[in-house]
């Protein structure tokens, strides 16, 4: 049983404080489990008996495993549909929810798990209906729950975190927990948990919900928003696409009011729509310049030409920009890496990125014979995506954290990373650790197979032009991005640190990042006791103590050695001639 | 870059032999460098070919690119040369009204062939171009250190000779391979011959040294000028085997190394180290001990030197007949010392001087993106 929200207030590093992460029926009392499940599994299952828990675990598992790399990617996917309708629903009725689970903490759990199956049938049903007869956003009140519908995105082109279930935790629908009680706790809060340096990059109105949202925004746009929010949709490419398809949704569904010229009218009202997804998460460089690109085609619109017909002339634009720069450019550069790989190369590559794993994977069909070290780190690990998905193929895959690359290094040859962005200076910007494992490739890095020399790793960039940019960029402090600092904080799920804990937690392998939903009533006893091991959870509470979530770095053009894009390899000196040729981001 | 060699589509052309005819131009004039020499024998190819649509011309070309290109050990420059040639054709192609006001092939054959020929006289100018944007690098009383046998150092270093006005006051130390006839001090001899001559001819003091003396010699030098065989486009260079140590070991003492190059040696290839060049050359080749090993070191160097296979001994007679089959299958392999090349890096050198200016290694994958995009 939790202790009550105020005791954390004396013991400020308490694990069991109230953060403000934490939704908020978990802690009224240990009977609500069902819905943590509900909340990281999107699915409501009572995990009451152990059989009924083995079950769910072994379903898990499978999932997780034995499905190759192509089935499982839309499951995924569909679980992550899930997710976010789940976090929708319950974000509009948070309150409702509150209330009501207070209520049920007296009650016993069955009792309560019912209920909620009831309430999320009533939910789903106001859902269904109004993705049927979706309208146009300027027919009348928008309502929040048309922002349900989820945009149709190709598959290959996303990245997640680790699993979806993995990321909920981290990332908490903080959208409605700002609603409840815990927002109080947090404004009386006493200091204000911004590292001084960084103090630029905290924005204010970063976590917009749909409430009170203007009826200009379209469904499809809000719904990326809170995927874009909530990294349900992350990487540079799938942030790119998604944007592109909403906003086709956003002008297929577009009339241009009486007497207003279309190119003008659509201009201010895609405006409209891009501050809004800005405001969820700042855009990244390939949604900046698939953004500008798409205004200047609609600003170049003759006004002459009728509604449909310039509708359409966009949406197939959309469509062949997306082909020409993403997936035709992807394939492109998978080929073009891919010849650099040489039998007994032993790649580097970290985290993940779309067009890195598909070009190892194009290396790997061609029959070249090489091994991957797929380098990760907290709290994202993204990179137990790309291992997963390397091995499922069969490549020979080595996965450390960024902890352990400094003995792996030793033996790799190659380094391949992916990027957010190219800049015109030639640095990279890309996930944060990108540029360690550059600098590490480079100075403390393998052997040349024919040599026997060590050093000097080629550290080579797969980017698509429509990643550059012609900022120029010197440090990774002007210009970041701040991740939620609770994600630094340790949870329960990562306790497994010690080859006794692993033995214990082996056969709830599958299960155990699914959140303590998949564990039962007596371990939870023994994980309440663990739990005081973690030292950060009171984080906010504590005065001097910050947390700082950087989700990019920079990486000095020195460490790299080759830019790989659609249009041929570069140095990375000459991003800001191929800008200037391209009319990119000017 | 095209990879690989598209089929022969039309026999007529098997006439002319284009490798024959680029190897004559090759030795008919001594001032001819490789790429100019493949673009010449491209555009007799045209003139002599009874070619009538742009397809069959684009075919064709290709086509005896990847011929000439397999003919030789080191296709790199020349590949440069016809990779320049084929971008300069279709461009050519596809500028409006190119095919004149009939639409008539024949008027544009004609126009890429005198334009094509306008072109060889350019790069043939481009040398002394460069000879005087080069000479300005070198300063009275300054001592030159310079390998190879370049045709644009030897140029650059002559302007600086003739230009300087009380007569040339500055010296060059040669780097010269080790042969097996030289084996005074001071007496190296080898690639330079001529360079050297005609230097001395113009009473510019020459010192002639092996690379095993470059340590010694490098307190004594201000500057390094070296040619190139192509420019990559990271700006590094392929160049004569040694190079890549000279830079080494100019970067270590602080010394400045200039590459003397035409701007039609740029290549449109981005290795990222020695073992990505697409040259084959056996050069550490690890062998066991053997017992009359002496003798056979001996035959192999004057193998090598005259440019002959080594065939080695009986009991690796299989693999060999292998490895050979295989390296039939792939192209050439550089076999002679002063055929081979290596890789130098772009942060080895300091600019490159070409009729353009002088540029940073830098602007290499910037005027080749000018070019090709």
């Amino acid at each position: 049983m939790d202790l009550p929200a105020n005791a954390g207030a004396s013991l400020p590093l308490d694990p069991t404080a109230p953060t403000f992460k934490m939704p908020a029926q978990p802690r009224i009392s240990k009977s609500s489990e069902p819905v943590v499940e509900l909340l990281t599994n999107g699915q409501v299952k009572r995990s009451g008996s152990p059989q009924a828990k083995k079950e769910n675990q072994a379903s898990n598992a499978a999932q997780n495993i034995s499905k190759p790399a192509s089935e499982a990617a839309p499951n995924e996917e569909g679980a992550e549909k899930q997710l976010s309708n789940k976090e929708l629903k319950l974000k509009q009725k948070a309150e409702k929810q509150a209330k009501r689970a207070a209520q049920k903490a007296a009650q016993d759990a069955e009792a309560l798990d019912k209920a909620q199956q009831q309430q999320q049938q009533q939910q789903q049903q106001p859902e269904q209906s109004s993705a049927d007869q979706r309208r146009p956003s300027n027919t009348g009140k928008a309502q929040p729950s048309q922002g349900v519908k989820i945009t149709d995105m190709t598959t290959h082109h996303k990245r997640t975190a680790d699993t979806s279930a993995k990321s909920l935790p981290i990332r908490p629908p903080t959208g409605f927990t700002s609603q409840t009680k815990e927002a109080e706790a947090e404004k009386k809060s006493p200091p204000e948990k911004k590292v001084t340096v960084f103090s630029h990059l905290y924005s204010k109105d970063r976590r917009t919900g749909i409430a009170g949202v203007s009826r200009e925004i379209h469904p499809a746009v809000l719904t990326l928003a809170i995927q874009l929010r909530d990294y349900v949709i992350c990487g540079g490419n799938a942030r790119c696409v998604a944007t592109l398809l909403a906003f086709k949704k956003v002008i297929q569904s577009y009339t241009t009011p009486p007497s207003v010229a279309l190119p003008r009218h659509l201009t201010t009202h895609l405006s409209h729509q891009i501050s809004y997804l800005s405001s969820s998460r700042p855009l990244c460089t390939s949604q900046g310049n698939s953004i500008r690109w798409l205004k200047k085609l609609v600003v170049e619109l003759d006004p002459k030409v009728s509604d449909p017909d310039a509708r359409d002339f966009v949406c197939k634009s959309i469509d062949l920009f997306i082909r020409e720069k993403v997936t035709l450019a992807d394939e492109v550069i998978a080929r073009e890496a891919s010849k650099k790989i040489v039998n007994g190369d032993t790649v580097l590559v970290y985290a993940k990125s779309s067009v890195v794993e598909k070009s190892l994977l194009t290396a790997y069909r061609e029959g070249k014979a090489f091994s991957v070290v797929v380098a990760d780190s907290r709290p994202l690990f993204e990179g137990k995506n790309l291992a997963r998905s390397l091995a499922r193929a069969g490549l020979r895959v080595q996965y450390c954290l960024l902890t352990g690359l400094g003995s792996l290094s030793k033996k790799v040859t190659k380094c391949f990373l992916g990027a957010s962005a190219m800049m015109g200076n030639g640095r990279l910007y890309s996930r944060a650790g990108a540029a360690m494992v550059a600098m590490m490739a480079k100075d403390s890095g393998g052997m040349v197979p024919e040599f026997g020399a060590a050093g000097n790793v080629p550290v080579i960039v797969l980017c698509e032009s429509v990643k550059f940019s012609s900022r120029v960029v010197l440090d990774s402090i002007v210009s970041n991005e701040l991740g939620e600092p609770d994600a630094l904080v340790e949870h329960e799920d990562d306790g497994i640190i010690t080859p006794s804990a692993a033995q214990l937690q082996a056969p709830a392998a599958a299960g155990a990042k699914k959140g303590k939903g998949g564990k039962a009533d007596a371990e939870e006893e023994d994980d309440s006791a663990r739990r005081k091991n973690f030292g950060l959870e009171g984080w906010t509470e504590q005065p001097n103590l910050q947390l700082l979530h950087l989700m990019y770095d920079v990486t000095p053009a020195e460490y790299l050695d080759m830019v790989i894009t659609e249009l041929g390899s570069i140095p990375p000196s000459a991003v800001s001639a191929v800008n200037g040729v391209w009319g990119g981001e000017a | 870059m095209m990879a690989d060699i598209t089929p022969p589509t039309s026999h007529a052309t098997e006439a002319f032999d284009i490798v024959s005819k680029y190897h004559s131009l090759l030795s008919a004039d001594a001032d001819l460098t490789p790429p100019i020499a493949a673009i010449e024998s491209l555009i007799a190819l045209l003139t002599a070919s009874p070619v009538t649509t742009i397809s069959e011309t684009l075919d064709l070309l290709s086509h005896s690119s990847a011929t000439l290109r397999s003919s030789v050990p080191n296709w790199i420059a020349l590949s440069a040369g016809t990779d320049l040639f084929q971008r300069y054709l279709v461009q050519t192609l596809n500028r409006p009204g190119a095919l004149g006001s009939g639409g008539d092939f024949g008027y544009l054959r004609q126009h890429l062939l005198s334009n094509g020929r306008l072109f060889v006289q350019r790069a043939k100018k481009a040398r002394a171009k460069i000879a005087d944007e080069g000479r300005l690098f070198i300063h009275e009383g300054s001592t030159i250190l310079t390998n190879g046998g370049s045709r644009v150092v030897s140029a650059l270093l002559l302007r600086a000779a003739e230009s300087q006005p009380s007569g040339p006051r500055f010296r060059v130390i040669y780097v010269l391979p080790l042969s097996s006839s030289s084996k005074t001090l001071g007496k190296a001899e080898g690639e330079g011959q001529p360079t050297i001559t005609l230097l001395r001819s113009h009473s510019v003091p020459v010192a002639c040294i092996p690379y095993s003396a470059l340590a010694t010699a490098l307190p004594l030098i201000d500057l390094v000028v070296v040619g190139a065989e192509g420019v990559v486009e990271n700006g590094g260079i392929i160049s004569r085997l040694g190079t890549h140590q000279i830079g080494l070991l100019a970067r270590s003492a602080g010394k400045p190394m200039y590459v003397a190059a035409e701007s039609y040696k740029f290549v449109r290839l981005y290795p990222l180290g020695m073992s990505d060049l697409p040259v084959r050359q056996n050069i550490i080749k690890f062998e066991p001990v053997d017992e009359d090993k002496e003798e056979e070191e001996e035959e192999e160097v004057r193998a090598v030197m005259d440019g002959k296979e080594k065939t080695d001994g009986a009991e690796n007679d299989e693999t060999d007949a292998d490895a050979m089959a295989k390296r039939r299958q792939q192209g050439k392999e550089i076999t002679s010392l002063e055929d081979a090349v290596d890789f130098t890096p772009p942060n080895l050198i300091s600019a490159l001087i070409t009729e353009n200016g002088v540029l940073t290694p830098s602007a290499v994958s910037e005027e080749l993106i000018k070019l090709w995009f």
